[in-house]
This record gives structure tokens, C-alpha cells and sequence, in this order.
């Protein structure tokens, strides 16, 4: 025992780790559960790169149609018949079925993304209701939470694709239009787009950058951009305290305890917590493969979006997709430049409840859309009330049956 | 062959998770109580427990392992079965991180009471 502590000291001193560990946190930041739902975000990425790493070793990228799989499990068939699929799906189906814990690896990385979108959720609406950009610095780091949370929506989309199931070719199909929209406001997006992906049809090459995106790109960038985050809250300190009182918040900020142990322990109990939380769900709500795509074949009806973006499907079904294709931008431009809109200085609740009620449209707008696209059939008659009128010569329909793929 | 000899000799995955459910809720029980008492014991109960998830969990995914890789392993029976297996080694996982999660928490509790001495 001796020579651990002893080993400990040794790094500790040797990599002047002492500053770094001893600096002090608020107090209050460790004790108020808003401020820890985006250490749960962070350590979601790093559970997802562990285990993306792991599945990068067995995942195929490919569309040729030679394998043959039976029938996933998961989904409730019971018969023997067998599926003919692309090698992405067959190799997805291997890692899943055929490899030994394979399936729990890919079932963690299914949960942990789940986890890292819904804490990124909660974490941007925690942030904007305690007013975080109002802080020395707080705009910045508003701004890199804002793209880190479009990088960690487009990061699961990306990886949605990869098994070629129908519900990734569906997630495909939705964020070529969403560039394609661009195209339609004049700017070509879209062209440019399918330019780099370097065919109009999901090809071997297609599904590569896809793939070298999902495994190499964006995990660089957002891996960038969140060392920039960290280091930002590490010596520009965290959120104020929401009190309105001058006095109050004043003695809240002088409460500080050191990093190591305090926050340390804290952050490791809810790091053990969260992977326990996920092994959970793996163990009782495992997620099925899904079915198999062939190339050529349209995406049916009944195939439906996971649940971070079945918000998003409702409205483009539901409203007319010149509005709803380009929801999110608005949603994500509005959230740019709410430090530049919101002046106030106050950062308690009751000083700040215009933009607590934004907030809490904002959920509503999410809220709404994904309860209401589990209840319904899509795509739901157009009735009055959810059809927002627009000129007839823009009425053109984003989503549609995805185009034959060509041999 | 290999695979019968697998399932005939192996515990079910029901009795394995049935086993875990009652040595896990134990557990956090235990290590709960014993933390309003005493921190340390606390951890050394946990201790104990991790121990004997440690080894449950050492022998489910022997039988994962027995079973994957089996002569003749493949079919959808063989699949589900193994997928169950699989599942409740991540339930042991799951119990395991619980029982540290309490503890680690458990000690940020005692320093935030004792107001921090520093790490033992």
C-alpha cells in the first residue's frame, strides 16, 4: 500500500498535477444537480469512444447484398427464415449475435448515445435557464455548447446510418433533405453535398465517409472543442449561483472545496452510477437490430426515427416541409444568439422568468413533437390546426420514397 | 456436443439473474446501512459483495464463452440463448458500478459533513 501512495505522490509531483487537482470548485456547483448533467454528457463520449473503438475492430462498411443473416431476435420474430443484406448490416448482425459479449458492447454504445443526446439536451436547457453566458467568458463557451450539441446530434445520426437498416436509411434520406433545404433557399448545400459524397445513391464509397466521419471526424472535432469547453470552466470558473440576493450569492461564490477528492469523488460516484444506469438498460431494454435494408428497396411506411429526432419527423410530416425542414435551424440560430439578446444582469429565477418560459417552450416545441409522433400515425392528415399555410409553388415534399439505387 | 454439455451443466440465465437480483439488493441495502454508521465498513462491505459479483459475473461469462464458442453454435434457439446470458452479465456490471457509485458517493458525503481533511 506503501508504494502506491508513494507512486502516487511520485506522478503527482512529477507531472505538476498538484494545481490541477487542488483547485477549488464552488460548493454550491457540487451540490446543485444542474451543474453536473454535462460531466454526465462528457463522459458519455468517452464511454461511446471506448466501446466505438472496440466495434470498429468487427463493423464492415459495405452495400453489396452477399450475406445472409436470420432474423433478429430482438424484434419478435420467431421464425427460421433469413434476411438477405448489405455486409454493414451482416457485419452489425455478427457483432451483435455471433460475437462473444458483443452484444453488450454494441448495446452500451446504443444506450450511451442515448444518454449523451438527452444530457446534452438537459444540460443546454439547465444552462439557458441559469443564464451560464452571462459570466466572464460564459459567452464563448455558450457558443462551443451550441456546436458541440449539433456535433453530437449529427454524431448519432451518422452512426444511426452504419448498420444500412431501414430506419438509418430513413435517418439518411432526412439529412440529405435537411442540406437539400439550403439548396432551396438558393444556397447549394445539398449539391454540394451529394458533390462530396461523390454519387446521388448510397454506394460503398457513401457509406465509407460516412463511416470514416462517424469514426474519425466529428469524434476529433467534438473531442477539440470539449478540451477547449473544460478549459474554459477550469479557469474561468462555473455558472453563478442562481440567488438573487447580492449578499447570498456572494457567500456562495467565496464557498470553494478543492477539486481532489471533493468534486473527484463525486464525479466518480456518478460516473459509476451512470455506466450502472446503462448496464441496467442493456440488461432489461435491450434495442434490436432493426430490419435489414436492400439496396433499391424503399423505406415503408411504418418505419419510424429513434426517439432524439422523432420530434423533428412528426413536424416534417405534420406541417408543411418549407417550415418544418428548417425548424431546427431556427431552433439552433436562436440559441446562438440568446447571450446577445438576453442583457440582463440578473441570474436568478425570478429575475430571469422570460427566458425560463423560452426554455420551457423550447421543451414543449421537442415535448410535443415526440410524444405526439409515438400517439399517431404519420403521416397524419393535414387538418387546420397543424397545417401553417404557404405559398402553393413552395409546397414541394422534402421527404418522400427514397430514389431506386442503381446496380 | 459441446453445447449440451454447456446447457445441462450451467445454471439457467433466470437462476444466474435471480442470484444477482438478491446478492445485489442485499448489498446496496447493506452497504447503505452500514453508512450511517461507519464509512469505512461501508466500503469494506461493498468490498465483500464486489467479490461475489466479481465472481458470478466471472462465471456467466464463462458460459457466454462456452456457449459462443461451441461446435454448432448458430441458431436462432442458440442466439436468444446467448443473448440472455449476455444480459445478465451486464445486470452483475450493473450491481457492481451501483455498490461503487453508493461508496463513492458515500465518501463525498462525509467530507462535505467533515468538511475535508483530505483523501485518506
Amino acid at each position: 500500500m506503501r508504494f502506491f501512495i508513494r507512486l502516487w505522490e511520485i506522478i503527482i509531483e512529477r507531472f505538476h498535477l498538484k494545481e490541477f487537482l487542488e483547485h477549488p470548485v464552488p460548493r454550491y456547483s457540487n451540490l446543485n444537480p444542474l451543474y453536473w448533467i454535462g460531466d454526465v454528457a462528457a463522459m458519455s463520449f468517452f464511454i461511446l469512444a471506448i466501446t466505438g473503438f472496440i466495434l470498429a475492430w468487427l463493423y464492415t462498411p459495405g452495400v453489396s447484398t452477399t450475406v445472409t443473416t436470420p432474423p433478429d431476435i430482438l424484434s419478435g420474430h420467431t421464425t427460421a427464415e433469413s434476411y438477405i443484406a448489405t455486409q454493414s448490416y451482416g457485419s452489425v448482425y455478427r457483432i451483435m449475435y455471433l460475437t462473444p459479449l458483443g452484444f453488450i458492447v454494441r448495446q452500451i454504445h446504443l444506450w450511451a448515445a442515448y444518454m449523451m443526446i438527452f444530457a446534452t439536451l438537459a444540460h443546454f436547457f439547465a444552462k439557458f435557464i441559469l443564464g451560464s453566458y452571462k459570466r466572464r467568458g460564459g459567452g464563448a463557451l455558450w457558443l462551443l455548447g451550441v456546436l458541440l450539441g449539433f456535433l453530437t446530434i449529427s454524431q448519432a445520426v451518422l452512426g444511426y446510418i452504419l448498420p444500412l437498416h431501414l430506419d438509418g436509411i430513413l435517418a439518411l434520406q432526412i439529412g440529405l433533405n435537411i442540406f437539400r433545404y439550403f439548396d432551396y433557399l438558393g444556397i447549394p448545400v445539398g449539391q454540394l453535398t451529394l458533390a462530396l459524397l461523390g454519387s446521388n445513391f448510397v454506394t460503398d464509397q457513401v457509406i465509407k465517409i460516412i463511416y470514416s466521419l462517424h469514426i474519425l471526424i466529428v469524434p476529433a472535432i467534438i473531442l477539440v472543442l470539449l478540451v477547449l469547453k473544460i478549459n474554459g470552466i477550469l479557469y474561468g470558473g462555473v455558472s453563478p449561483p442562481p440567488v438573487k440576493d447580492p449578499a447570498a450569492r456572494e457567500k456562495a461564490l467565496q464557498e470553494k472545496e478543492p477539486f481532489y477528492p471533493h468534486r473527484f469523488a463525486l464525479t466518480a460516484g456518478l460516473l459509476f452510477l451512470q455506466l450502472s444506469v446503462l448496464l441496467l438498460l442493456v440488461a432489461v431494454f435491450p434495442l434490436p437490430l432493426l430490419e435489414p435494408w436492400v439496396p433499391g428497396q424503399p423505406v415503408p411506411a411504418g418505419v419510424r426515427p429513434p426517439w432524439p429526432v422523432m420530434w423533428y419527423y412528426t413536424y416534417v410530416k405534420m406541417i408543411d416541409p418549407f417550415i418544418s425542414v428548417g425548424l431546427p435551424f431556427v431552433l439552433v440560430l436562436f440559441a446562438l444568439v440568446v447571450p446577445l439578446l438576453d442583457r440582463n444582469k440578473g441570474v436568478s429565477i425570478e429575475e430571469r422568468w422570460v427566458w425560463v418560459l423560452i426554455a420551457l417552450v423550447y421543451i414543449a416545441i421537442i415535448g410535443y413533437g415526440t410524444v405526439l409522433g409515438y400517439l399517431i400515425d404519420l403521416p397524419k392528415e393535414i387538418t387546420p390546426i397543424t397545417r401553417i399555410a404557404v405559398p402553393p409553388e413552395y409546397a414541394t415534399p422534402y421527404i418522400s420514397t427514397p430514389t431506386p439505387v442503381g446496380p | 456436443m459441446i453445447l449440451e454439455v454447456v446447457l445441462q451443466v450451467a445454471l439457467s440465465p433466470e437462476a444466474i439473474a435471480y442470484i444477482v437480483a438478491a446478492v445485489g439488493v442485499i448489498g446496496a441495502l447493506s452497504v447503505y446501512g452500514v453508512m450511517q454508521l461507519d464509512r469505512r465498513w461501508a466500503a469494506y462491505v461493498a468490498f465483500l459483495f464486489e467479490l461475489v459479483l466479481t465472481v458470478l459475473f466471472a462465471y456467466t461469462v464463462n458460459i457466454v464463452y462456452a456457449l459462443y464458442g461451441a461446435p454448432g453454435f448458430g441458431s436462432v434457439e442458440d442466439i436468444a440463448l446467448g443473448v440472455a446470458y449476455q444480459r445478465v452479465a451486464a445486470g452483475i456490471l450493473s450491481a457492481m458500478l451501483l455498490l461503487a457509485g453508493v461508496v463513492s458517493i458515500g465518501y463525498y458525503i462525509e467530507l462535505q459533513k467533515t468538511g475535508g481533511g483530505g483523501h485518506e
